[in-house]
């Protein structure tokens, strides 16, 4: 792993690990981990089809009250938990903002992130099914930052941009795993865009480095609480506790790791294959 | 007295001012909105939750696993956010329609094994049951509380969801908006109390202010109004009625709905059409009659009111003998419909306070959005 920030990386992810298997009342890691050391490259890998497979109180690894979310890979539906605690520690917002306006392709998505800003005292306005009655909605609240997918910025974008100014907004947030710069450079100006690396399976792991946006080249610095093993189905492990949680877990995102060229301090770098 | 209406709350955004961004109280927060299909426009509302001036009862008996289905994103998102924050919920499940629509979507609620299901309206939730009805092993085994809302839950669709739900205890319709919240719920001992009527009998959660305007003489029908942190002396535009009487469950006051104060209750010639009244006559001509509406108008001979009735009717089949036909549903809507607490229709058309009614066989009725079945024409 060619990079310095994983060493520590990879101490939390045992650590971690550890936890998780000593907890008792769910099953699924100590099966599948049976008779492994915890050293987190050692591991087999983790797939979304034995998570759909997997008895959902098998997989929970808290106590504390659960949104659950409906993750979709091939077409096929799976239970994903979430809790405040976990969700606040996410990427997925803007403490900045005050009048939030979220829209995702689902509606449990879409609640997730709403979520993240109830937990920083932030009302957000989740979208409706309706698109012209959401906009119309939006522009009464006099939104101030927009946070969607890219399949729902394409639906709301054009649509929000005749009723308000698009450019005016604090900041764009998208968070999915393909971004289509042209469409969004062509709604706002690259400085107002936030770009997340991020599925439904397993939340917000890396954030376009915002220095070279500006030259339109995406380059993802990974979050501080993931750690990213790129290649073509790129693993991730979420270093903070998630209530059911993942560890060398099978994205379907392809990746490779890149030197980074930008003035920020996160050198754990990757761009998208 | 001032009264708000739906068209003076879509002019702004009220309760806005409870919105204190970086305070702790923005987690007792939602926006709530209406579609806009009342002709005024949609309708956005920054509503506190109160939760400990007025509980919505479905928060008291959440234990275990939530599935909410139904509503706008918006509006069911306010709800889960109470039953995570407020309740003794464990799990909840907020799939939407692109879920339930999902092949697999059985497997997933089987696998979350609900305790709880809320859902608006209730006939969102029967379509839902019915679908997954033949998934084995039935994914709502279960449950125990089904809590209703956004539409009126009469014995017959109660019956129905029993039919469906054979573990469940019991069937909880609460009685809100979008813009009040949750304002009454019904009782299993009003159930029993009421088991022969079909109009929709709630309890008024007891700290909700809440009362009628503009009662009819007569009947003590009037409009619904109540006032919230956000609206004051709101008129919903709901028909009802509330009485005093003691209830086992120890509450006591008594709230009866009627429809819609403007076309689901009708004055005409001092006698009140309840669409509740006049569906339960129809629904027993459903092999019959596919559709129908009924039209009133007040009409004046010289300074005596009367009541003119025109029933449209969309036949089920090809009608035979059309006259048979039409003087058969006459007879049967005037002899059981009571259009005064002690009077029926019949006896209104004897007296000559209504002329009699007229039926026309139609192919079709155009509706809009919403189905109207009772209908008052002004000349």
């Amino acid at each position: 792993m060619n990079n310095a920030n994983q060493p520590s990386k990879d101490k939390q992810a045992e650590k971690l690990l550890r936890e998780v298997l000593s907890y008792k009342p769910a099953s699924f890691y100590t099966e599948k981990y049976k008779h492994r050391e915890p050293v987190i490259d050692s591991l087999p890998t983790l797939t979304w089809k034995e998570i759909a497979s997997s008895p959902l109180d098998d997989r929970i690894y808290t106590t504390e009250k659960l949104f659950l979310k409906i993750a979709y890979r091939d077409n096929t539906p799976f239970l994903v938990g979430r809790s405040f605690t976990d969700i606040v520690r996410e990427n997925y917002g803007n403490k900045d903002v005050v009048r939030p306006f979220i829209t995702f392709p689902y509606r449990h998505e879409s609640m997730e992130k709403g979520f993240w800003f109830y937990e920083h005292n932030i009302l957000p306005l989740i979208t409706l099914e309706d698109l012209r009655l959401s906009t119309t909605i939006a522009a009464k609240y006099d939104i101030d930052s927009f946070i969607s997918s890219m399949e729902s910025a394409k639906r709301f974008l054009p649509a929000l941009s005749k009723l308000l100014p698009v450019n005016a907004l604090k900041e764009i947030r998208i968070i999915d795993t393909s971004f289509d710069l042209n469409f969004l450079f062509s709604y706002a100006d690259p400085s107002k865009y936030t770009l997340i690396l991020g599925q439904p399976d397993c939340g917000a792991l890396a954030e376009a480095c915002p220095e070279l946006l500006l030259q339109k080249k995406l380059v993802f610095h990974v979050d501080d609480n993931t750690l990213l093993e790129p290649m073509k189905n790129t693993l991730c492990t979420r270093l903070f506790l998630l209530p059911t949680p993942l560890f060398r877990y099978e994205t379907g995102i392809a990746t490779h790791r890149v030197e980074a060229t930008c003035s920020c301090k996160n050198a754990d770098t990757v761009m998208l294959d | 007295m001032k009264y708000l209406t739906k068209k003076d709350i879509n002019k702004r955004i009220f309760g806005l001012e409870q919105y204190i961004p970086g305070s702790e109280s923005v987690k007792d927060l939602s926006i709530k909105v209406t579609s806009g299909t009342s002709g005024y426009g949609p309708t956005v509302i920054v509503e506190k939750s109160a939760v400990e001036e007025r509980t919505p009862r479905y928060l008291a008996l959440l234990q275990n696993r939530l599935l909410r289905i139904g509503s706008q994103n918006a509006n069911a998102y306010s709800s889960v956010n109470l039953a995570l924050r407020h309740s003794n919920v464990k799990m909840v499940l907020v799939p939407d329609a692109k879920d339930l629509e999902h092949p697999g979507i059985g497997k997933i609620i089987q696998m979350f094994e609900p305790t709880e299901l809320y859902s608006a309206p209730p006939s969102y939730m029967i379509l839902i049951l019915q679908r997954l009805k033949l998934k084995k092993p039935f994914p709502f085994n279960k449950l125990k509380y089904v809590f209703v809302s956004g539409g009126m839950v009469t014995t017959s669709l109660k019956d129905k969801i029993h039919a469906l739900l054979p573990n469940l205890l019991e069937c909880i319709n609460e009685y809100g908006s979008a813009e009040g919240g949750s304002i009454a719920f019904s009782c299993p001992y009003l159930n029993t109390a009421y088991e022969d009527s079909d109009i929709p009998t709630f309890h008024p959660i007891p700290t909700m202010n809440i009362h009628i305007i503009n009662p009819d003489e007569h009947s003590g029908i009037g409009e619904v109004v109540l006032t919230t942190h956000e609206l004051k002396n709101y008129r919903t535009g709901d028909a009802g009625k509330i009485t005093t009487e003691e209830c086992p469950c120890g509450l006591k006051q008594t709230l009866r709905l009627y429809g819609r104060i403007d076309y689901d209750i009708v004055s005409c010639a001092g006698a009140i059409f309840t669409l509740p009244e006049i569906d339960k006559i129809f629904s027993s001509l459903e092999e019959t009659v596919r559709d129908y509406r009924i039209e009133l108008k007040d009409v004046f001979d010289n300074l005596t009111l009367h009541g003119e009735i025109t029933i449209r009717i969309v036949p089920t089949t090809h009608v035979d003998t059309p006259e048979q036909f039409k003087k058969e549903i006459v007879e049967k809507l005037a002899r059981e419909l009571y259009v005064t607490p002690t009077r029926t229709l019949e006896e209104l058309v004897k007296d000559g306070i209504f002329f009699q009614p007229t039926v026309l066989l139609e192919d079709e009725i155009v509706h809009g959005r919403k189905e109207i079945h009772l209908k008052k024409i002004v000349s």
